[in-house]
């Protein structure tokens, strides 16, 4: 592999007036100067408000226990680190089963760690890093993941930051004939989060529902990609975020690529971003490349806009205060962005909580 | 002044967008009362409400506005309402995503009330709405008519001390028009002040208010009981040609 | 030569945004050399600044780093492409020189004597012919300027200095700098303060010859209160001897102006098309931006505008046909800089036959743009298997207090709508012609009515070909 440092942030610009929507040169720190750490921990507290009880738990320590896939070569500075430095995997089997994951985050330096994740029958995995409180460390964490054929998948990430914590989570997940797979991802960015949940759609039949929940606090970069590509016939893919600034800065980039053959497909992305004070910047880049009229449908829809004035003035004017009108009406569109509640969604709403109650604290 | 019971507003001028939409506005809702608001579009009528509800576009330039005897400007729009005034908004907006059942049960909470899903489901069916509403978002993909519906169900399970109606009759029909009267007085028997906007006399007239005002470019032309309303049935409203 | 690579077959994997790094970039043969610049200066009799402005831009040029996401170019010849830019290089063409499918097209067209005068680039007929010559005088009488670029340097040397090149800097990118060096033709228009000019200036009819170059440089000036509306191009097939055109607008609109800007183009199938538009939008004024991009093969498009002015409005409307081996890359950039601007981007485009329709857009509202409002919705129409639309829209918000909302659709023709039409007894063709145009009317219906309606037959001939349309 070619040294990382001479490989470009990305393959092409952003955009004419900001070349790039990641905070890369937070990256570059731990590339060019960091240390592996030693160190790693979580948010004991919200761990155990969530009630949960991990079946793997990854840390710094753990060792290189599964061979690393990865569907592409790496072109791109952080992730050929990345790859380059992977010092924990783990393999993950699904059968009919469920799956906590637990990956701690380093307190200094930086850790990079693969998850290969396969799913059958009626599955679930959930990904917690939730960073403990003065944690300036970085954690890049590459997820692969297969979905057999016939399957049922629910994916939960969340990666909850300290404000000098760092994170790269990339995923490659691939979605087999006839499968399902329901994602659901909450993050609280901190000094650069960076997250590029990559999927494909190759076998018919297949779909993908996935909501993603973000809160960009005080001092935040938070970058997410949704790419998916459907190259088969009748498969789904629905995208929908919600991103809430405070102060802080949220990216939303993704292209929804769909290819001759994959006739009878639906495609939609839908981006919302808020931005709740002066300071906070909010930039979408919805992306739509479409080969043949094979899609049946393929569209996107790009909001940033603060929350509307009216149904403001409409909860006021049944006694919400105005702090109690935003957390309403943001609770409202969390709720639309993550989709329906599942059955055994139980971790979704508690982390959707402790998000929204970080925001609004930070209103205060 | 300050001994008037209800909704009183006094020489009220608003503006908007620095244009004066109401010019020195007065009337009085008692409690047990129904006022009846008519007036052309664009007359003043819904700023009235929202300038009751302290809007932030709304700018009270002179005049004051009481509920019960105390004045309500430099309140906040919430604590009005927590006081008892309740504005049945004429378009309200849809709220995706914030389900009718928790949003009834916040603001009953917020007037002390503590409702069970059978009350709601009750008040709801009062209105002609089934209780298949509760699981939808607030004004989610409703009609005209429901939306209507919904806001109405409202002012009756808050047991408001003044209810702003604003053009609940739209888009009802003939039977549910006939509902929204016998409902109004009874929200009126059971101690509320009402104020019934409408921009159609002919449902005052089956409504048959205490009182009669009629609003014209922002000030009241006319006032008095039913007879004003024959008045603007046969020669149209006065100052307004056509 | 310059060489232009292969657009046939291309599949998503070549053309995708992601494969843009990896794709060759677009070589330079030959050199554009300063004498040749000095030589055409002093040709056209340039005072000082200007010969040191396209001096300037030659620098830039060569100092410029080629953009990587141009496709289709794979060589351009800088020598071959000055040869146009030469004074005497005939332009005009004979009825026998065009390419049948134009003289067909004509034909079809039943375009009027006029009409086909001046696409026969026998313009100076045009320009003495009488209606023209009322019109000219009735703007003179108002104070309006309207003159071929070189005459208004020479006449108006401050006024064109104040606006010549500083919305649209030589420094932008590769091909401004070239522009700035090798620009040539092009009109001047200024509308004095309170002028409003009711009658649309169809540039084409009143001053072809000036528009005919390839790298043409028009200026538009719209004083405080004035209203203007320019229209440039022609809806029917144009051919041009050169094969690589990189034109430049610039439009200044004062205070509470109104400014629209219309462009139809339709050339043949072997020119290279860049033009570089942008606006400047003072304290309540509006822009218009219309754009239908029907010829050439290979176009990069994106009217612009900087909303500097509080309350400044901008509106771009595009329709891009990609029929064939084509690639049409077009959009709208728009910068809100000031409270209460407003911005719409309405682009529709067609595909077919293997062509490839990309919208590139950008709505940047920078913080302290409070109460601006941006709307933007691209739809593409793919009509067949082997053709393709790619959707690339940014926007970046730095204020609180504005709303930016984006839509786009890619779809095909409803197979729903074509049998409800054909159950009402249209055939299948027609069905497909109403869809069509249906689809393209929004933006069809800001154009003048003539131009709507040769337009649409234009349409019509364009997906005559196309298999499932005969």
């Amino acid at each position: 592999m070619k040294s990382y440092v001479e490989l470009p942030y990305q393959r092409v610009a952003d955009s004419p007036s900001v070349k790039y929507y990641t905070a890369w040169n937070v990256f570059d720190e731990y590339i060019l100067g960091g240390r592996p750490a030693r160190e790693a921990g979580f948010d004991r507290e919200l761990l155990s408000k969530l009630g949960v009880k991990p079946d793997y738990v990854v840390t710094p320590s753990t060792p290189v226990e599964a061979p690393v896939k990865w569907p592409r070569e790496p072109d791109r500075r952080l992730e050929a680190f990345h790859f380059s430095n992977i010092s924990s995997s783990i393999e993950v089997h699904l059968e009919d089963s469920d799956a906590v994951v637990l990956l701690e985050k380093p307190l200094e330096g930086f850790h990079a760690s693969h998850l290969n994740v396969t799913a059958s029958g009626d599955s679930s995995l959930a990904l917690l890093l939730l960073s403990p409180g003065g944690s300036r460390g970085l954690s890049t964490v590459s997820l692969h993941v297969d979905v057999a054929p016939g399957s049922r998948l629910r994916l939960t990430y969340a990666v909850f930051e300290a404000r000098g914590s760092s994170t790269a989570l990339m995923q490659a997940l691939s979605v087999g004939e006839g499968s399902a797979v329901s994602q659901r991802v909450l993050l609280s960015g901190g000094r650069a989060t960076l997250s590029e949940l990559l999927s494909s759609l190759t076998g018919a039949g297949s779909s993908l529902s996935e909501g993603v929940l973000v809160a960009g606090l005080e001092g935040s970069s938070t970058t997410v990609v949704t790419d998916a590509v459907s190259s088969a016939a009748r498969s789904t893919v629905r995208i929908s975020l919600l991103g809430i600034a405070t102060s802080g800065y949220i990216a939303h980039k993704g292209v929804v690529r769909v290819h001759r053959g994959a006739s009878g497909s639906r495609a939609s992305l839908s981006s919302r971003l808020v931005p709740l004070t002066q300071r906070a910047r909010v930039y979408s880049f919805p992306s739509l490349e479409i080969e043949s009229d094979d899609a049946e449908e393929a569209r996107h829809s790009a909001s940033n806009a603060p929350l509307e004035p009216e149904r403001i003035f409409y909860l006021r004017a049944r006694g919400f205060s105005h702090s109690e009108a935003l957390r309403a009406l943001l609770e409202a569109e969390a709720r639309r962005a993550l989709g329906g509640v599942d059955a055994r969604g139980e971790l979704v709403l508690p982390l959707a909580e402790h998000l929204l109650d970080a925001v609004t604290a930070e209103l205060q | 002044m300050i001994g008037h019971d209800g909704l009183y507003v006094d020489s009220l001028r608003v503006s908007v967008n620095g244009r004066l939409v109401l010019r020195g506005v007065t009337l009085h809702v008692p409690r047990g009362r129904v006022v009846g608001l008519v007036g052309p579009n664009g007359s003043g009528k819904t700023s009235l409400a929202y300038a009751v509800l302290g809007h932030p576009l709304y700018r009270v330039e002179g005049g004051e506005i009481y509920l019960d005897g105390e004045p309500l400007t430099g309140l906040k729009t919430e604590e009005r309402a927590r006081r008892g005034v309740f504005l049945a908004f004429q378009s309200p907006p849809e709220i995706p995503g914030l389900g009718v059942r928790a949003f009834l049960r916040e603001v009953a909470a917020r007037r002390g009330l503590s409702l069970e899903d059978g009350e709601l489901s009750s008040y709801l069916r009062l209105v002609g709405l089934d209780e298949s509403y509760l699981g939808r978002g607030v004004h989610e993909g409703f009609s005209g008519g429901e939306r209507k519906r919904l806001e109405f169900a409202q002012a009756l399970l808050f047991k408001p001390k003044v209810a702003i109606l604003d053009e609940v009759d739209s888009g009802l029909d003939l039977e549910g028009v006939r509902l929204l009267v016998s409902k109004t007085r009874e929200l009126a028997e059971a101690g509320a002040g009402v104020l019934f906007i409408s921009h159609n006399p002919h449902v005052l007239q089956l409504l048959q208010p205490d009182e009669v005002v009629v609003l014209v470019g922002g000030e009241v032309a006319l006032r008095g009981g039913l007879d004003v309303l024959e008045e603007v049935v046969r020669r149209g409203y006065p100052g307004v040609r056509g | 030569m310059s060489k232009l690579s292969l657009l046939e077959g291309l599949t998503l994997d070549q053309v995708s945004l992601d494969s843009v790094g990896l794709r060759a970039r677009v070589t330079l043969s030959g050199r554009i050399s300063r004498s040749l610049v000095e030589e055409l200066s002093r040709a056209k009799k340039e005072p000082e600044w200007m010969l040191r402005l396209r001096l300037r831009s030659l620098e830039l040029f060569e100092k410029l780093p080629m953009p990587n996401w141009l496709v289709g170019i794979e060589e351009l010849n800088l020598e071959e492409l000055a040869h146009y830019i030469q004074p005497d290089v005939q332009r005009a063409s004979s009825w026998e020189e065009l390419p049948e499918e134009i003289r067909r097209a004509y034909e079809r067209l039943g375009l009027p004597e006029i009409e086909r005068k001046a696409l026969l680039g026998l313009a100076a007929q045009l320009e003495s012919e009488n209606v023209y010559l009322a019109f000219r005088k009735f703007l003179e009488e108002r104070g309006v300027i309207l003159m071929d670029m070189s005459e208004a340097v020479a006449r108006y040397p401050d006024l064109v200095r104040r606006y010549f090149m500083r919305v649209f800097p030589p420094s932008d990118h590769k091909f401004a700098a070239l522009h700035g060096a090798l620009w040539s033709g092009g009109v001047f228009l200024y509308v004095p303060p309170g002028v409003r000019v009711e009658a649309p200036i169809e540039a084409f009819f009143l001053i072809a010859s000036e528009l005919e170059s390839q790298m043409e440089h028009t200026i538009v000036v719209a004083g405080e209160g004035s209203y203007v509306h320019f229209i440039e191009g022609c809806s029917a097939p144009l051919f041009k001897r050169y094969s690589f055109h990189n034109g430049m607008v610039e439009i200044y609109a004062h205070r509470n102006s109104h400014v629209k800007f219309t462009t139809i183009q339709n050339w043949s199938r072997n020119i290279v098309n860049f033009n570089n538009k942008r606006a400047l939008v003072e304290e309540g004024a509006t822009v218009e931006w219309v754009e239908g991009s029907i010829g050439s093969k290979i176009s990069y498009v994106y009217p612009s505008a900087i909303l500097r002015g509080e309350g400044a409005r901008v509106s771009i409307a595009n329709v891009t046909i990609a029929r064939g081996a084509t690639w049409k890359d077009s959009g709208a950039k728009v910068y809100h800089l000031a409270p209460n601007t407003a911005s719409e981007v309405v682009s529709k485009s067609i595909s077919a036959g293997g062509g490839v329709a990309v919208y590139r857009g950008l709505v940047r509202v920078a913080r302290g743009a409070r109460g601006s409002k941006a709307a933007v919705k691209c739809d593409s129409l793919i009509l067949d298997k082997a053709s393709k639309a790619l959707t690339y829209p940014r926007n970046e918000v730095e204020e609180e207090d504005a709303t930016v909302v984006h839509e786009a659709t890619t779809g095909r023709l409803s197979e729903e709508v074509l049998f409800y039409l054909r159950s009402r007894g249209l055939e299948e063709r027609e069905a497909r012609r109403l869809v069509v145009l249906g689809y393209v009317g929004d933006v069809l219906g800001r154009l003048p009515y003539e131009y709507r309606l040769v337009l649409s037959k234009v349409l019509e001939l364009e997906f005559e070909d196309i298999g499932g349309y005969a």
